[in-house]
């Protein structure tokens, strides 16, 4: 089996474009150079006996016009035909084999420049696909803005060309926001490193420092270093895929309380409350966890960002298609000219530097992200003065798909 | 000396001032772009160590506005932002300096120390003043041979003095120079009172060679004793 595989393989590499396409002008011009013999020989063989006779008899005829008379004539061809046709049927084989073989030698000659030909004329063809593809080898991940020239008539080879060049051209945008998003990570890094490097380099040079030195260095190190584990868990949930989540059905009531509860020393220490109005039953299919994180971002947000004495309400009701979960809070609210970039990774609103300074600017990007993640869409809308209200809206699931596990649980 | 740092990031602020403080430098902090810009303007600072990511007002611009208000300022940029660009556009507004975070802070005093002896008459990196050697690396003075055993604000006056050596410099000029926001009774008596010990230090009493000359009225001059005016 695996031989007659291998074999089947080999078979199928031998037959590349170039050979396909010889090997069919090749056959052709074969086929033609010796249909052409045979309609040849077989055209001679029918005609050819006709005209030698007739040839033959006509300068056997001439003499006796010449000399004889007319009653000669009418009795003369029997005989005449007789010896004539012994050497006719001889100069007729003579003929017909030498047409037969000149025919089948041009038929041969044409053959043989029909290889030749189909490989020159395959070789011309595809020269514009090599040519491109020699340039396409040699573009780099470093040389991703080259393009390819697409001067030429407009044809297939334009047509690849084209079609490779806007490739390159979402190739080269999916790496500059990769490249974008990786300096921008790393300068969030660089920060927390630095604060920690000065506060323990300053120590080590200093003679004086005591022990109570020691341990304030020591509490700050642990604040910085839980600023960089944050930093890298949120970048590793940007960097989450679709493949790595694992959707099983969520009561979205039950996953809010949990987050609410989390929350609740937080929205005590803002002296803020939280109210939470979620429709019946709606369960949706997500990673709980992740699903979690996201809201999460969301009233923490709510919280951190309202003022003493202000509310983050949670309402969820079900839409015909889907689930929608509205977080809105009584904040300061977003300028509507910062309201567009909220969601881009490593944004921080003008106004909240100053109020949390831990941030990165990660928890909106994590937010969307997650959401995308799910086939959902998020959105925001605000109002200065008065709050913020973000709509997220998840698709729902279809019910047979999941009621049996619903009525399990 | 005195140095104000524009950072808003706080753990990383104290951590700078302390040590720059330990190098005896007078330290000022400013937590974000616009108190910076104020202080900057308000105090006669020797250098600004200025982030670029600040809240309320961007660094470059805070960088801009400081330097046209005091082109004598030392800027130097200590930012995160490493690129090329980030760098050429630093110096182009007017830094004289631009180091990334993060960074060895040794590498910063370094640098702190050489952009402040770049646009003084004194470019050596010991100062000599007559048999007079202070060393503002190592925050040592010598005279002659001997090792002087100063404290770390006698020191300053010192080192300011002999930067300036034969101009006159006022008490608010030393008190601006020399002492933080932060420091307690920054008064001109506390100046005459470190003055003093610094002058019985330097052995002005059973020499005839008066180092720290008292201009009544106007301040104080440190002259070399091969000007020596008594």
């Amino acid at each position: 089996m695996k031989i007659l595989q291998l074999r089947w393989y080999k078979i199928r590499n031998f037959f590349t474009l170039s050979r396909r396409i010889m090997l069919l002008v090749a056959g052709l011009l074969i086929i033609l150079g010796f249909s052409q013999a045979a309609l040849i020989s077989i055209v001679a063989r029918i005609n050819i006996p006709h005209t030698i006779q007739e040839e033959m008899l006509s300068p056997t005829q001439l003499p006796p016009t010449d000399k004889s008379t007319d009653n000669q004539i009418d009795v003369q061809p029997t005989p005449l035909e007789v010896i004539d046709s012994t050497e006719g049927v001889l100069l007729q084989d003579i003929v017909l084999r030498q047409v037969q073989s000149i025919s089948l030698l041009m038929a041969g000659v044409t053959a043989i420049i029909g290889i030749l030909g189909a490989r020159w004329i395959t070789h011309k063809a595809l020269s514009p696909v090599n040519r491109l593809s020699q340039m396409v080898k040699d573009i780099q991940v470093e040389t991703l803005n080259q393009r390819l020239p697409v001067d030429g008539p407009p044809d297939q080879v334009k047509d690849l060309a084209e079609a490779f060049n806007q490739t390159l051209e979402r190739l080269a945008q999916a790496f500059e926001m990769q490249g974008r998003f990786v300096a921008d990570a790393s300068h969030e890094m660089r920060t927390p490193l630095a604060t920690m490097r000065t506060n323990l380099e300053v120590l080590q040079l200093d003679p004086k420092a005591t022990l109570s030195d020691y341990k304030e260095m020591s509490v700050t190190l642990t604040r910085t270093l839980d600023r960089l584990e944050r930093l890298s868990n949120d970048l590793l949930l940007l960097a989450r895929g679709e493949l790595e989540v694992h959707k099983v059905p969520v009561n979205i009531e039950a996953l809010l309380t949990e987050v609410v509860q989390n929350l609740m020393p937080f929205a005590k220490e803002y002296h803020v409350i939280i109210n939470m109005k979620v429709q019946e039953g709606a369960v949706v299919l997500a990673d709980e966890r992740l699903l979690g994180i996201a809201f999460g971002n969301l009233i923490d947000n709510g919280i951190r960002y309202n003022r003493s004495g202000g509310s983050v309400e949670i309402t969820v009701f079900g839409v015909d298609n889907g689930l929608t979960v509205q977080i809105q809070d009584t904040g300061e609210g977003i300028p509507s000219e910062e309201l567009p970039r909220i969601f881009d990774r490593f944004y921080r609103v003008e106004k909240s530097r100053t109020r949390y300074r831990g941030g990165a600017g990660l928890g909106l990007a994590i937010c969307e992200h997650i959401v995308k993640l799910h086939g959902g869409h998020i959105k925001a809308s605000s109002t200065v003065g008065e709050g913020s209200i973000f709509i997220i809206w998840l698709p729902s699931i279809a019910s047979t798909s999941i009621d049996p596990i619903l009525t399990e649980s | 000396m005195r140095i104000l740092i524009i950072e808003d990031e706080p753990d990383f602020a104290n951590a700078l001032s302390r040590g720059l403080k330990n190098q005896g430098y007078a330290v000022d902090v400013a937590k974000d772009g616009k108190e910076g810009w104020e202080l900057g303007t308000v105090n006669p600072y020797d250098l600004v160590i200025l982030d670029l990511n600040l809240p309320l007002m961007d660094g470059l611009e805070v960088c801009r506005l400081l330097r046209r208000q005091r082109p004598d300022l030392l800027i130097l940029i200590l930012t995160a932002r490493d690129k090329i660009r980030d760098r050429v556009i630093g110096l182009d507004m007017g830094a004289d300096d631009y180091l990334v975070k993060p960074f060895h802070f040794e590498e910063l005093t370094a640098r702190i120390r050489a952009l402040l002896r770049r646009d003084l008459r004194v470019r050596e990196p010991i100062l000599h003043v007559g048999d007079l050697q202070i060393d503002p690396a190592e925050r040592i003075a010598w005279k002659g041979k001997r090792r002087l055993d100063l404290t770390a604000k006698e020191f300053s006056i010192l080192e300011y003095l002999a930067r300036h050596k034969g101009e006159i410099i006022t008490s608010e000029q030393l008190i601006e120079h020399t002492w933080g926001e932060d420091e307690i009774d920054p008064f001109s008596g506390s100046v005459r009172v470190h003055i003093y010990s610094l002058r019985r230090k330097l052995g002005n009493k059973s020499d005839s060679t008066r180092y720290i000359e008292t201009i009544i009225g106007q301040g104080y001059r440190l002259i070399g004793s091969e000007t020596n005016l008594a």
